[in-house]
């Protein structure tokens, strides 16, 4: 499954399944869009992540091919519907 | 240098799943020519990158039967090779066993090597082993009673694939649940864990690790139903790790 889904089940289970403080650090340190990904943009749009910032996790900076350069933009993920481009085809959760 | 090496290294043990890359394929990946990369390894390591490709699938295949995780033909196909019968004599060339004998003999995964360089299984634990004994978990999940047992085990010592293999194949369904029965024996595997691991040396704090990265805060965990500030730190860290990795890992 991509990594914002997996940081996704860790915050819903902060405080009951996992320890709240736990959880707040593990959220500074994984990223939920890892620079270097190949993300589906909310508006359809493909591109690759270029940078996060660990204090907004949730828009990170997205390169999306334009013609021969690249245009660069920031993302707001949380805007539905946003799905990892690479990840498509992987098998679905299992719980642990 | 060391890790130019260790990327030479790496490129031969991520083509596993490609079993049939061969020396110019896994060459251009280096950006290497053949006759250079061939060279460069051979001098590093003691054999050309074709033949530490074709061991360590060969260890790979040794360990899915010792572990269950495939059937000789399933083991035959993922090390590359077209046949079984043609698997069966490059293996028993190679181990002196037949793949059929391999999986109850206690004779080491790992193959004779001028090297270190030895496959362990998926993103697996470097766990000590004696010399020339095969890793831990080789040599002690046969020991544990139960056959799914040990798969639980081995799936959290190691991220061993084979019990979810194992349901994957019952149905062909994805997210079948696990049967009451299973998730009892579910529910023992950290203890297991830590039964399994007496004997590899671990301070008692890792130990206990091992035991509660099953408990949760509020109380619904295993096997103490411990809450809150009861469990140690280390374990609300890896109970956080745990379920992280499990849902965003690729289970082969």
């Amino acid at each position: 499954m991509q990594p914002h889904v997996g940081v996704h089940i860790i915050r819903q289970g902060a405080g009951t399944q996992f320890c709240t403080s736990v959880v707040r650090h593990f959220r500074a340190v994984v990223m939920p869009y890892p620079v270097g990904h190949d993300v589906v943009l909310p508006d359809g749009r493909r591109g690759v992540v270029a940078a996060v910032d660990p204090l907004d996790p949730d828009r990170p900076t997205v390169r999306v091919p334009e013609g021969r350069a690249f245009e660069e933009v920031k993302v707001d993920m949380t805007a539905p519907p946003a799905v990892l481009a690479t990840d498509d085809q992987r098998r679905s959760p299992l719980p642990s | 240098m060391a890790d130019r090496l260790r990327d030479l290294t790496d490129l031969v043990l991520d083509s596993l799943d490609e079993p049939a890359a061969d020396g110019r394929a896994l060459a251009d990946r280096a950006h290497f020519s053949r006759d250079h990369l061939d060279r460069l390894l051979a001098a590093a390591t003691g054999e050309s990158p074709v033949g530490l490709l074709r061991r360590l699938l060969l260890e790979r295949a040794a360990w899915q039967l010792r572990t269950g995780a495939a059937t000789a033909s399933e083991a035959a196909a993922a090390a590359g090779y077209g046949s079984l019968a043609a698997f069966s004599r490059a293996f028993a060339r190679a181990y002196g066993e037949p793949p059929s004998a391999f999986a109850a003999s206690s004779r080491p995964v790992p193959l004779e090597a001028p090297n270190g360089i030895h496959f362990h299984p998926p993103a697996g634990l470097l766990l000590p082993a004696n010399p020339g004994s095969g890793t831990v978990l080789a040599r002690d999940a046969s020991k544990v009673p139960d056959p799914f047992l040990a798969r639980v085990v081995a799936h959290h010592l190691a991220r061993c694939e084979s019990c979810w293999r194992r349901r994957t194949r019952c149905r062909r369904r994805r997210s079948r649940r696990l049967t009451d029965e299973e998730m009892d024996v579910m529910r023992t595997h950290p203890e297991a864990g830590v039964e399994l691991l007496r004997a590899a040396d671990l301070s008692t704090l890792t130990l206990s690790v091992i035991r509660d990265h099953h408990e949760r805060p509020d109380g619904t965990g295993y096997p103490s139903g411990l809450k809150g500030n009861a469990i140690h730190e280390f374990a609300r860290f890896a109970a956080v790790a745990d379920v992280y990795d499990a849902v965003t890992s690729k289970r082969v």
